[in-house]
């Protein structure tokens, strides 16, 4: 597929080429012709409003691609608070999104992946057959692709906050792992209801986890172990 | 002559955007619209507005069941299911092109297949994946919960009466079907095949009327096959193309997808499609869609409870329910409706006994005494999930 700055310039050649049918139509044969269905004002109009558009929609293009690299460096510096963040379309903001956006969300939106859970073998299966389709991914972004699609999207439902669940992962094997095996968490499918009563009790029962540490914790038992 | 002058720019003006639109959509410079020339999401499609969005485009649209409540399903409240985009179909460039092993090509206009004998048939039409989203574990593809199913009355002609004037030269075993949306990228087309005897049998019709007017764009407009108690994939959407053939035609659609395990599996098992066999006729299945679950009741109030079963092909004989999760089973009454490719209405009158949270359960039997399973069989597309139905309601 080309470039933005490719198809810039194929645009860029069909615009000269309708400036070139406006002055160039009593001259050359094959162009009078081809301009011959269509009045001198049509021309005209067609080759100013093509110039225009390219540049209003380049302009536009620009400022977005600049937001986001404001948006991107914000992010690598005050990682935890912009990745708690999600746009409307349902992805979370976290590395990988720019694969999804510039990718996928060509050809269809994010409500086709957001309903979807898989596991990563599942999503590599799903990123191949749309290879096949059409879409093109380096090596490197199509692993991106699947960390991303089964850390967010994966078997078991991924809380909306990242961060909140990264913190809680930490506080799970720091904390929960002391006294007894991942096992024992992984067989059950709570509820963020089901999993806070199950912390509760945990703590009633000695787990040193803190007030602060409660929320993150169960964000990433939701998240991992929630119910589909 | 200034006006014809206006006109004939209008024109150029209208079909060089259409043009542009097309070229862009090649070159992928969806990528270079800004934000608010791209679909909004959570927005509801026009004359679908209170149908579940799971996909804007392509366009999905799932009914929520509860809606569901008549024998044929309102337009407005038909699900949509495409692969691709929906393409704008005029009907002064459309025509069916009927090609392959057949003795004399023909290229159709609407009102040529409409000197043809009509045939109307009440079809009830499910996505094969209807019910996906509850496969666990969880399989790829639109996560379509109970409501990708409604029946409607299709008009048209019948195919074979079409393959007929063609003339089908001997050994042929299916008629392709292409409709006109077209893929992007590599994205394979949207192409089906029906295996002859189906394809022959005066019940397939080619329709363009669904329930007295023509098809709505995203049905089918402005020709759509209607293959009766089949899956729904089968009846193929704005068609533009038959052809007659000799083989199975070779695309995604046809040895890939809509296909079915030969042997059950264990949850989970990828196979390869050759161990899969082309999904045919629909399964017994029934849906309770009255009342909403999780709906609040009072003790000793009645409650009508209903919902709908269809076996394909197969006839309904009997729907029965439960209120004590499974235990025991009683007859439901089934509606006065009754077409062979419908659905048949039931309904079962209730009385919550005391309060608390009840589970009402739906299990439909056909005439081949195939009956709703308590499992799924898990299949790595999801396809016809038709586990016995339920509903929890609770009285206070």
């Amino acid at each position: 597929m080309l470039n933005n700055q490719e198809v810039l310039g194929v645009l860029g050649v069909l615009g000269v080429l309708g400036v070139l049918g406006v002055r160039k139509r009593r001259e050359n044969k094959m162009i009078q012709s081809f301009f011959r269905r269509f009045n001198r004002k049509t021309v005209k109009f067609l080759a100013i409003s093509f110039v225009l558009g390219m540049v209003f929609c380049f302009s536009l293009k620009t400022t977005a691609f600049s937001q986001n690299s404001i948006l991107n460096s914000q992010d690598s510096q005050d990682s935890q608070d912009s990745q708690d963040s999600q746009d409307t379309s349902g992805l979370p903001n976290s590395d990988g999104v720019e694969v999804v956006r510039d990718k996928c969300v060509v050809c269809h939106e994010a409500d086709l992946i957001v309903q979807q859970r898989l596991d990563r073998a599942g999503w590599k299966r799903e990123i191949g057959k749309m290879v096949r389709w059409g879409t093109k991914l380096t090596d490197a972004e199509t692993e991106k692709l699947a960390d991303y699609l089964a850390l967010h999207f994966g078997k078991t439902k991924a809380g909306a906050s990242v961060g909140l669940a990264a913190k809680g992962e930490a506080v799970f094997l720091e904390k929960c792992l002391t006294c007894h095996e991942a096992d024992l968490t992984e067989q059950q499918q709570l509820s963020k209801a089901g999993w806070e009563r199950e912390v509760g009790k945990m703590v009633r029962w000695g787990a040193q986890v803190s007030e602060e540490e409660k929320p993150a914790l169960v964000e990433f038992l939701t998240g991992k172990y929630g119910v589909r | 002559m200034s006006t014809r002058k206006q006109d004939s720019a209008g024109v150029s003006r209208r079909s060089f955007l259409t043009g542009a639109l097309k070229l862009g959509a090649t070159f992928g410079i969806s990528q270079f619209l800004p934000e608010f020339a791209l679909p909004v999401l959570g927005e509801t499609i026009p004359g679908k507005e209170k149908l579940l969005v799971r996909s804007v485009r392509p366009t999905d649209l799932e009914t929520p069941v509860e809606l569901l409540n008549s024998f044929i399903t309102p337009i407005d409240l038909f699900y949509v299911r495409s692969h691709l985009y929906t393409p704008e179909v005029e009907l002064e460039d459309w025509s069916l092109s009927v090609g392959g092993m057949v003795g004399t090509p023909l290229s159709l206009k609407l009102d040529d297949l409409k000197k043809l004998p009509r045939k109307t048939v009440t079809v009830t039409l499910e996505c094969a994946g209807n019910g996906r989203a509850f496969f666990d574990p969880p399989v790829a593809g639109i996560q379509w919960g109970k409501g990708a199913v409604g029946t409607a009355r299709w008009t048209g002609v019948s195919l074979a009466d079409v393959l007929k004037k063609a003339g089908l030269k001997s050994g042929v075993k299916y008629i392709t079907a292409n409709g006109a949306d077209r893929p992007m990228g590599k994205v394979p087309d949207m192409v089906r095949n029906v295996p002859l005897e189906k394809a022959l049998h005066p019940d397939t019709v080619l329709a363009w009327e669904m329930n007295g007017q023509p098809i709505p764009a995203l049905h089918g407009f402005p020709l759509r096959l209607i293959v009766p108690g089949w899956e729904a994939a089968y009846s193929v959407k704005w068609l533009i193309d038959l052809q007659a053939a000799d083989a199975e035609y070779d695309g995604f659609f046809v040895k890939t997808a809509y296909r079915f395990p030969k042997k059950p599996v264990a949850p989970g098992t990828i196979l390869d499609p050759k161990d899969t066999a082309p999904l045919l006729g629909l399964v017994v299945k029934s849906i309770i869609t009255t009342p909403k679950h999780g709906l609040k009741v009072k003790v000793g109030e009645k409650v009508m409870v209903s919902g709908f079963a269809w076996a394909g092909e197969s006839d309904i004989v009997k729907v029965d329910v439960s209120t004590d999760r499974g235990s025991t089973w009683r007859p439901a009454r089934l509606g006065k409706e009754h077409e062979r490719y419908a659905w048949r209405q039931f309904f079962y009158e209730w009385t919550a006994p005391e309060s608390g949270s009840h589970t009402i359960l739906s299990r439909a039997t056909d005439d081949k005494g195939r009956t709703q399973p308590v499992t799924a069989q898990w299949n790595q597309s999801g396809y016809l999930w038709n586990v016995i139905d339920q509903v929890r309601i609770n009285a206070e």
